[in-house]
Parts: structure tokens; C-alpha cells; sequence
């Protein structure tokens, strides 16, 4: 019988675990570039001679790589990947990052961040805009600053934001959101990748497919909990089998 | 314990903090040359509640490893620059700009930082009012009741000297008509004849690198941040790729009622969306006390 009230009750905890990363996904349903976690639920033979005894065990160890919608922002700093690939950005662990989110600008001390204040990688470093520019994304990634005084039309290349395209199943999502190469080293950046200007890439989280995930995890727990109960009530039967009188 | 009930909680702040954006926007949808707000959202990264916090040899977490989004929050607003449309007044003192440029209203002058001195606006509803000095005129600002800036020269390249000052003109007989030309030429009908000042002036008009990188203010002016924006640049209208100037029009703001409205449907299913969850997660806490 404590079998069963433990295997119920890790499976309660799963549950709850499952619905916190569904919460997740659903409060970023309207973040740039999101990509969604996937939950899991493993069955895992418990450690010792009771084989057949297995317990439900949840995991995140895959995202959603399906693209999110288009938003036209208008805004020359915003660029959405066409297709496949990445942006580079350095994390706040001073790592190489990649994301999809491509909402930009240009912060303080003139460098080209994104919305997270994370700093996007160029071809050599952080990249660097000079004061008194415009400046425009072109579809390779190139970024084209029209000059001090040469608003006319002249524009030179200081730049090209380094776009990769690794296999997805070479990509993890890390504690800071950013996905990384399983492999630990740096992508190699990719001539192919196109992006495109004026949009975003919305997040790929389905409102109607984590409010149900939402549901189900819920009676699940429900059910777990009547699990326990019932294990509860099972030992109470069976220490009045055990009573004498 | 019930992360989920926290998480959902980040999403309702986050949309509800967009939800006062996409009010503020429609209430200013008639505001003359206003500028819509678009608030942009984060996610908040994760915590491992399960299992290894680092990857295993092979680069994969290991089975039973839960890492759970701490959820969203809001990054910040960015504002859409994209031209409003023009609509026809008649009032002789109103002033649309089509294209890129926003109009310079006078600061405060004994600021030591250069951008406190000036503000810029594309809202062209200004006032003539008397200097006290004979025929002589300034342009006020409406909403913020500051004197629009101009040049006594015409640049023909935008550049930061010399940084323009109040406009301040001289008309050749009291009542006359005001007229502005499309190059910000300030001028006159007399005798029925449109004619230049006796000392012209122009309206300047200021220009940045990086839009984004400004600050929006009260009365629909902008703050200057040149360490994002690469600093203001004067010139006058039509100089460059600037835009020009329309008299007797506004600009109308660029706000559309229904892509606020699709935003707001958005946001405040978003909204109970969240509220849902907190919902379910309170009755899976409420089966737990009461089924136990």
C-alpha cells in the first residue's frame, strides 16, 4: 500500500509540473519568438527489486521548433528569420546565444541589442553603430547605415548580424531562454539564412492546445489525489481486518 | 509549489500592462499627431525544478529533468513612427509634416544638456501670439504651450549647428494672413499676394538616426536620448529626405481603432486565459485539502 500512495503522489507532482510549464507557454503566448516546451511523461522503473512497478516522470527536454506568425511592425529594426535559422546574441552569461526574436534596437553606448537587452553578435563581436546614423536591416542580415550627413541615399555595410542554421535537433533551450548547440561549442554562421524586415515572428504557443493540456493536467492531479485517497483508504480497511474484536 | 499559479499570474500583469498601452492609444486616436505604442513582452527564463540543471555528455538533459518558465513580463514599449494622415483644418496657423521630422518646441533654454532644451513633436497645431515687440509673432505649441523653433537661414544639409531658436517673425502689417510653405517658409498674404518676410524664417525641422531611441513626453512632445538616437539634427523642410510641410492640415494620429481593437480581443483573452489557470491551479490545491 505505501507503493501506491507514493506512485500516486509522484504522479500528482508530475502533473503539477506539467502544468506549470504548460502555464508557461500560454503566459508567453504573445512573446516574440517564443518557442514552446514540450512535457514529456516518461515511465521510469522504480530503483530496487520491485520492477514492475514504474513511475510516471515528466520532462522538458524538447521545444516546439514550429514557427510562430508574422507581425507587421513597420519598425526597420525588427526582423523575423524566413525559414529556417538564428540570430546570435551574447546571454547574460556572456555565452553565444540563439534566438528567433528579432525585435532590435540600438541601446545606449550606440550597440545593437534586442528587447532583453542581450547584445546581437555581428561577425566580429557585437556590433556597433556609429552616432548620427540610419540604420536598415537588408535580407542577408546586412546591416546598412546611412551615414552622418549622407542621408541622401549613400549607406555603407559596417556589418552583418551572424545567422546560423544548426539542425534543430542540435539546439537546446537553456535556463536563460536562449537556445544553445547541445554540442556546447558555436554554431557556424550561415550565408543562406534570409530575414526580413518590418516583421516579427510571433510566439508558436497555441492558446487552444495549452488551455486543454491545462484541463487535462488538472483532472489528472484529481485523479491522482484519488488515488491517494483510495490508498488511504485501503490501509484503513486493512488495519481493521488486523483488529481483534 | 504551484508554479503555475505564480506563471499565470506574471502573463496577467503582462497583459494587463498591454491592455493600458492599447487604451492609451485609443483614447489618443484623434490626438493630433500621435504616435501608437506597441508594449513587447519577454519571457522570464527558467528554473530546473527536476532533476540536473546541466546537460549530460551527450548534450541532452536526462530523463526527469523539469525546467519550468518562470513566465512573461513586459521588455518595454517601442513606439510606431509610421505617418498618420493629413487632414484639411483651414486654420492658418495648423501644419502637417508628410514624411520623416518631427517639429522642434522650445525647452528649457538654461538647461546645460542639450536635450532638455529642445522637444520635438509631429503635432502641428500651433497658436500665433504677440511678442510684445511690434508685428512681431511667435508660433506656441498648443498642447504644451512652448514656442515652435525655427531657422533664419536655410541649410541646405541637416546638421547640429546652428542648433535652431524660438521662431520668431515679423509680419509687414498687423492681421495679415499667415502662409507656410511646403519648405517651412514662413510668409505673408498682403494685398491678396503671397509674399516672403522682410526677414524670412523657417520652421525647422529636426531629424534622428534611430527613431526608436527617443522618449515620449507629455503634451505629444518627444524627449531627445542621444546616446540612442545619435543626437537631433536640424535642418528645414525638404532639405535631405525630409518631409514637407502642408498648411492648414494636421496629422492625424496613426492609431488604428482595429488593429487596437484585434490587440485589446488579444490581450484580454490573453487576460482570462491566464485567470483560468489560476483558477484550475486553485482547484487542484482545493482537491488536495479536501480529498486528503
Amino acid at each position: 500500500m505505501d507503493r501506491m500512495l507514493y506512485t500516486s503522489m509522484t504522479g500528482a507532482t508530475q502533473m503539477l509540473h506539467a502544468q506549470a510549464v504548460t502555464a508557461n507557454n500560454l503566459a508567453n503566448a504573445n512573446t516574440t519568438g517564443f518557442k514552446q516546451d514540450l512535457t514529456l511523461m516518461v515511465s521510469k522503473p522504480v530503483d530496487g527489486e520491485n520492477s514492475s512497478r514504474h513511475y510516471g516522470v515528466a520532462t522538458t527536454m524538447a521545444q516546439d521548433f514550429n514557427k510562430g506568425s508574422l507581425i507587421t511592425t513597420n519598425n526597420s529594426l525588427d526582423i523575423a528569420i524566413e525559414g529556417e535559422g538564428w540570430i546570435a546574441v551574447v546571454g547574460q552569461d556572456g555565452t553565444t546565444g540563439y534566438t528567433r526574436a528579432g525585435s532590435l534596437n540600438v541601446g545606449g553606448e550606440g550597440i545593437l541589442r534586442n528587447r532583453e537587452g542581450q547584445m546581437v553578435l555581428g561577425n566580429e563581436g557585437p556590433i556597433a553603430v556609429p552616432p548620427d546614423s540610419r540604420v536598415e536591416i537588408a535580407n542577408d542580415g546586412s546591416i546598412n547605415v546611412f551615414g552622418t550627413g549622407a542621408f541622401s541615399g549613400d549607406f555603407s555595410i559596417i556589418d552583418r548580424i551572424m545567422l546560423v542554421n544548426p539542425a534543430h535537433g542540435e539546439m537546446a533551450k537553456g535556463l536563460d531562454g536562449l537556445f544553445r548547440m547541445k554540442s556546447g561549442g558555436e554554431a557556424l554562421p550561415a550565408a543562406e539564412v534570409r530575414v526580413k524586415s518590418g516583421v516579427l515572428e510571433g510566439s508558436n504557443v497555441s492558446a487552444i492546445e495549452a488551455m486543454t493540456e491545462i484541463i487535462q493536467s488538472s483532472r489528472q492531479y484529481e485523479m491522482q489525489v484519488k488515488m491517494m485517497k483510495s490508498a488511504d483508504e485501503l490501509a484503513t480497511k486493512s488495519s481493521a481486518l488486523l483488529r481483534m474484536n | 509549489m504551484f508554479d503555475s499559479l505564480w506563471v499565470a499570474k506574471t502573463g496577467m500583469e503582462a497583459q494587463d500592462f498591454r491592455v493600458q498601452t492599447i487604451a492609451n492609444n485609443m483614447a489618443n486616436a484623434a490626438s493630433s499627431g500621435f504616435k501608437k505604442d506597441i508594449a513587447h513582452f519577454k519571457s522570464l527564463g527558467y528554473n530546473t525544478v527536476q532533476g540536473r540543471t546541466s546537460m549530460n555528455e551527450g548534450g541532452d538533459y536526462d530523463i526527469g529533468t523539469i525546467k519550468v518558465g518562470r513566465g512573461v513580463a513586459i521588455s518595454d514599449t517601442s513606439t510606431d513612427f509610421t505617418q498618420g494622415s493629413l487632414t484639411i483644418t483651414n486654420s492658418d496657423t495648423d501644419v502637417a509634416i508628410s514624411g520623416k521630422g518631427f517639429f522642434v518646441i522650445e525647452g528649457d533654454t538654461a538647461s546645460a544638456k542639450p536635450e532638455e532644451q529642445r522637444f520635438f513633436s509631429r503635432n502641428g497645431h500651433f497658436e500665433l501670439r504677440h511678442t510684445g515687440t511690434d508685428k512681431t509673432y511667435n508660433l506656441v505649441h498648443t498642447a504644451s504651450q512652448k514656442k515652435l523653433m525655427g531657422l533664419a537661414t536655410q541649410p541646405t544639409a541637416s546638421t547640429t549647428t546652428p542648433p535652431p531658436s524660438a521662431l520668431e517673425f515679423t509680419l509687414s502689417n498687423d492681421g495679415n494672413k499667415l502662409i507656410i510653405g511646403s519648405n517651412g517658409e514662413i510668409m505673408e498674404e498682403a494685398n491678396g499676394a503671397v509674399v516672403s518676410l522682410a526677414s524670412p524664417r523657417w520652421i525647422s525641422i529636426a531629424t534622428f538616426g534611430a527613431n526608436s531611441g527617443i522618449q515620449k513626453n507629455s503634451f505629444n512632445l518627444y524627449t531627445d536620448n542621444p546616446a540612442s538616437t545619435g543626437g537631433a539634427r536640424y535642418a528645414i523642410p525638404l532639405v535631405e529626405n525630409l518631409g514637407s510641410l502642408t498648411h492648414k492640415s494636421l496629422e492625424a494620429s496613426n492609431v488604428t481603432t482595429i488593429d487596437e481593437m484585434v490587440n485589446m480581443i488579444e490581450a484580454q483573452r490573453g487576460y482570462e486565459m491566464g485567470a483560468k489557470v489560476m483558477e484550475k491551479a486553485d482547484e487542484m490545491m482545493s482537491t488536495l485539502i479536501q480529498r486528503t
